[in-house]
């Protein structure tokens, strides 16, 4: 089992609780790979020890073939993996454009004496910068609104926001936490179009986690479903979307 | 100087500050805000005893029920004009709303009571006993006791009574507690009243002791350091905590220096927030990434 | 509208007017803009990790402090030039603050307050405690700033030397607000948990804005002695601390401008209360709760409201 992202036998432990049980997960290079599962499956707890929020009890968890233990969220982030969201953490504050630069603070090629100074290294590097913010903007299609504040902007443009700023960090690959919650149905084809524009020419792998199904089955190339912390089915949307137990997971209980 | 008496000068000391640190608690686990401007409730409070004795020739013993009253009134006041009203804004600008109102009640005293100290009648003619070798004087013993039926009352209260039940909800909760229908708003209220009844009486035992001047209220500094010690989360940590502080300030005193007296506070607090951010008797903090 | 043009020829005009200023002003008005340009450096260093950052610090002062009785300490007691001993102590304060700066990572909010607090409160004591090297409660004289040969001491000598000193630092404050670190600061106050997960190590950011707030409190602190000639303990207590932060609100805790303002404020209330002297602290106290139930973002925000000074955009 070889992956981007390897999950072997990952088990969450509250206190007397198991969240997730002994859960495998492999994103390759390149796909676009979705994990779903009824409310309270264990997916975002599943993200959660992905990225460090919490420690697996057991099991072990492996990224570009480095394990991710013990590992800073923000490290995890220099390694090549970034994650969004589900309540939308923009910085409200701030500008769109603002919003993606800090997405590429971990990068940058400038130190605190030439941000003080701003120096000529200073100057050079700021100017790339907002040349890729704008680059990074026209993808999303927000170049329009590089000015605006983050939290004026409606909701399927705050979602495109959070894909650019994760995407500034020069990521292998995203971890996205249902970015088409509350997304009408044109934006949902939007979000189709770019999740796959992001796989197919920027090649970024995708660990995609949602309810909405017309995204989940239409851009993921495997689709791994959860429910009460276990793996109950996985492959392609075809396999999983006639496959019993998953229809009986969602539509029983 | 022994061990004993280090006790006996210690534990008093260290019950006045439990007495601060249960206010100061109390209002931040009802209401999430750290009153800095506690201290200076306390002094208004003793202030206002003198204002009707001196001034309006009231008894003592009613000037203090008054002042019970009006200290009451004026949380509720602090409460409904100022903090209330800036309960979703930032933590900074709350912060600094409470310093603002202790610097107001500081400087206008200062200001229309002069800056020096007014003596101020205890409540019980002060004696010195002595017990087999130790000194004990009569503040000692009604600081004591009157801190100790304070802390049971108000253990009474939250433990036994259906409203005291209602404020520990509501602190603990919020939301679910106004599903089932405790007015969060009344709850906080009522904190603060209750707080800035427990404000007039350490005022009370404080001024005879500590002299009233319009700087008495910088001891609350004092009650912060004991909040910390006994973890910030529950009633009787603040006084454990006060106690703790009490004697280890004493016995610093009187073993390395009176000048290290007052750094020991500080010091004590940032070692308990560096190494026992949860403070003795409070649950581990789970800090979220 | 203002736009940049407009903006460059107002900046080069008020610069025109501080550069010819003790021409035409009265010895008392180039001492309070002297004061005002060194308070401008202790609050910009509160822009930057309490406006922009968000954390709370009561320690203000404390780093003054450190700044003032350091530089003349190390200039009296080993015979260094001031010249030297200033920018010395902004480092050593800065790495300090820095060393505040880490603790402050497992505490936030309230506890962090206390914190600062408390360091606050210790410096003061150490100042006073410690009379054999500080003076105690009777304070220290401060030595003579010489600038090759010349020691500035006249209260013009002093303005240049300050405004000069406020121009840089603030420049290099706006810079930093503008660069990836200001962008960093400000998201972490917004939201820890995405700067984190888009690479911001937030723990140590948190830590450099402590650092960058402690050396330019160093160096306000500092210059200011040179203006004051005497060292007091009573000048940086707690409620100094206090009152630095409290300006900051009133002025406008995220913007630079705001670090003028409270410094104007700080410096000038004193002088305008004049015969009110004795009811200063009560009216601050009101003034401050004014604004904060009014105009929480402060007095900054809302003059930048005015359509005068509203800009299309803001970094882009």
């Amino acid at each position: 089992m070889s992956g981007l992202l390897s999950l072997l036998d990952v088990t969450v432990r509250f206190g007397g609780l198991v969240a997730v049980n002994k859960v495998s997960i492999d994103v390759q290079e390149g796909t676009i790979h979705s994990l779903i599962g009824p409310n309270g499956a264990g997916k975002t707890t599943i993200i959660n020890s992905v990225t460090g929020v919490y420690s697996p009890s057991g099991g072990a968890i492996y990224f570009d073939g480095r394990p991710l233990a013990g590992v800073a969220p923000h490290q995890i982030c220099r390694r090549g993996l970034t994650r969004t969201f589900q309540n939308t953490e923009l910085f409200g504050e701030m500008t769109v454009a603002d919003n993606v630069r800090v997405g590429m603070h971990g990068t940058a090629e400038y130190g605190l004496v030439s941000a003080i100074l701003r120096s000529r290294r200073c100057r050079i590097a700021e100017a790339k910068i907002s040349e890729r913010v704008g680059e990074l903007l026209e993808i999303v299609n927000l170049a329009d609104q590089r000015g605006t504040q983050a939290r004026a902007l409606p909701l399927a443009k705050m979602r495109r926001l959070e894909l650019a700023r994760g995407l500034a960090a020069n990521p292998k690959m995203l971890l996205l936490d249902e970015p088409a919650a509350g997304l009408r149905a044109s934006e949902i084809e939007e979000m189709n179009a770019t999740l796959l524009m992001l796989r197919d020419k920027l090649g970024i792998a995708i660990l995609l986690v949602d309810h909405v199904m017309p995204v989940v089955m239409g851009v993921s190339d495997r689709i791994t479903v959860v429910n009460f912390g276990q793996k109950i089915a996985e492959g392609t949307p075809k396999d999983v979307q006639s496959n019993p137990a998953v229809i009986a997971a969602y539509l029983g209980h | 100087m022994d061990i004993l008496q280090i006790v006996a000068n210690g534990v008093p000391a260290g019950m006045m500050y439990g007495l601060v640190a249960l206010g100061i608690v109390l209002i931040h686990n009802g209401t999430n805000v750290v009153h800095f401007g506690y201290g200076e409730q306390i002094t208004l409070s003793a202030y206002i005893v003198i204002v009707l004795q001196v001034i309006f020739h009231v008894p003592f013993w009613l000037a203090c029920l008054v002042s019970i009253v009006l200290s009451a009134l004026f949380g509720l006041v602090i409460y409904l004009g100022i903090l209330g009203p800036l309960r979703r804004t930032p933590l900074i600008v709350q912060v600094i709303a409470t310093l603002a109102i202790g610097l107001g009640i500081r400087e206008g005293l200062r200001a229309f009571m002069g800056p020096d100290p007014w003596p101020f009648p205890a409540i019980v003619a002060n004696k010195v006993y002595e017990v087999h070798g130790v000194f004990i004087t009569t503040a000692n013993i009604v600081v004591v006791t009157v801190s100790i039926a304070i802390a049971a009352l108000l253990f009474l209260f939250f433990r036994l009574s259906r409203y005291g039940h209602a404020i520990l909800a509501a602190c603990e909760s919020p939301r679910g507690a106004s599903i089932v229908g405790i007015s969060v708003k009344q709850v906080s209220a009522v904190i603060w009243v209750l707080a800035s009844v427990l404000a007039a009486v350490a005022a009370l035992l404080m001024a005879p002791v500590l002299t009233l001047s319009p700087d008495m209220g910088l001891i609350a500094i004092k009650g912060f350091c004991a909040a910390i010690l006994g973890g910030f989360v529950s009633l009787p940590g603040a006084i454990v905590g006060g106690v703790l502080l009490g004697l280890i300030e004493t016995a610093a005193g009187y073993y390395i220096s009176t000048a290290t007296k007052d750094m020991v506070a500080y010091a004590a607090l940032i070692a308990m927030v560096i190494f026992m951010p949860q403070g003795l008797l409070g649950k581990r903090l789970i800090k979220k990434v | 509208m203002m736009d940049r043009r407009m903006v460059l020829a107002l900046l080069i005009a008020g610069l025109v007017v501080l550069a010819a200023g003790p021409a035409f002003l009265s010895t008392h008005a180039i001492v309070l803009l002297t004061l005002i340009a060194t308070t401008s450096i202790i609050t910009s260093g509160l822009s930057i990790v309490t406006g922009l950052a968000g954390q709370i610090t009561l320690a203000q002062a404390a780093f003054c402090a450190f700044g003032a009785y350091g530089a003349t300490l190390m200039s009296s007691h080993a015979g260094i030039p001031m010249w030297v001993t200033i920018p010395v102590a902004t480092v050593i304060t800065a790495f300090i603050g820095y060393c505040l700066g880490v603790m402050s990572l497992r505490v936030e909010g309230h506890y962090l307050a206390l914190v600062t607090l408390a360091f606050a409160g210790i410096v003061n004591l150490g100042i006073l405690n410690l009379a054999d090297l500080t003076g105690g409660a009777v304070g220290h004289a401060v030595e003579p700033f010489v600038f090759f040969g010349y020691p500035l001491v006249s209260p013009t000598a002093l303005y240049y030397l300050s405004m000069v000193s406020a121009l840089i630092a603030l420049w290099g404050v706006s810079n930093l607000i503008r660069s990836r670190w200001g962008r960093a600061f400000n998201a972490l106050r917004q939201s820890e948990v995405a700067s984190m997960s888009l690479g911001v190590d937030v723990r140590r950011a948190k830590a450099v804005a402590f650092g960058l707030c402690a050396g330019l409190a160093a160096l306000g602190g500092a210059l200011q002695s040179l203006q004051t000639t005497y060292l007091d303990p009573v000048q940086f207590t707690i409620l100094t601390g206090v009152s630095y932060l409290s300006v900051m609100v009133i002025g406008g805790l995220g913007r630079l401008s705001g670090a003028i303002i409270g410094a104007a404020i700080f410096v000038l209330m004193p002088d305008f209360l004049g015969a009110f002297k004795t009811y200063m602290g009560l009216i601050f106290a009101a003034l401050l709760l004014g604004i904060i139930m009014i105009a929480p973002s402060g007095l900054g925000e809302l003059v930048s409201r005015h359509r005068w000074f509203k800009s299309p955009e803001a970094t882009s």
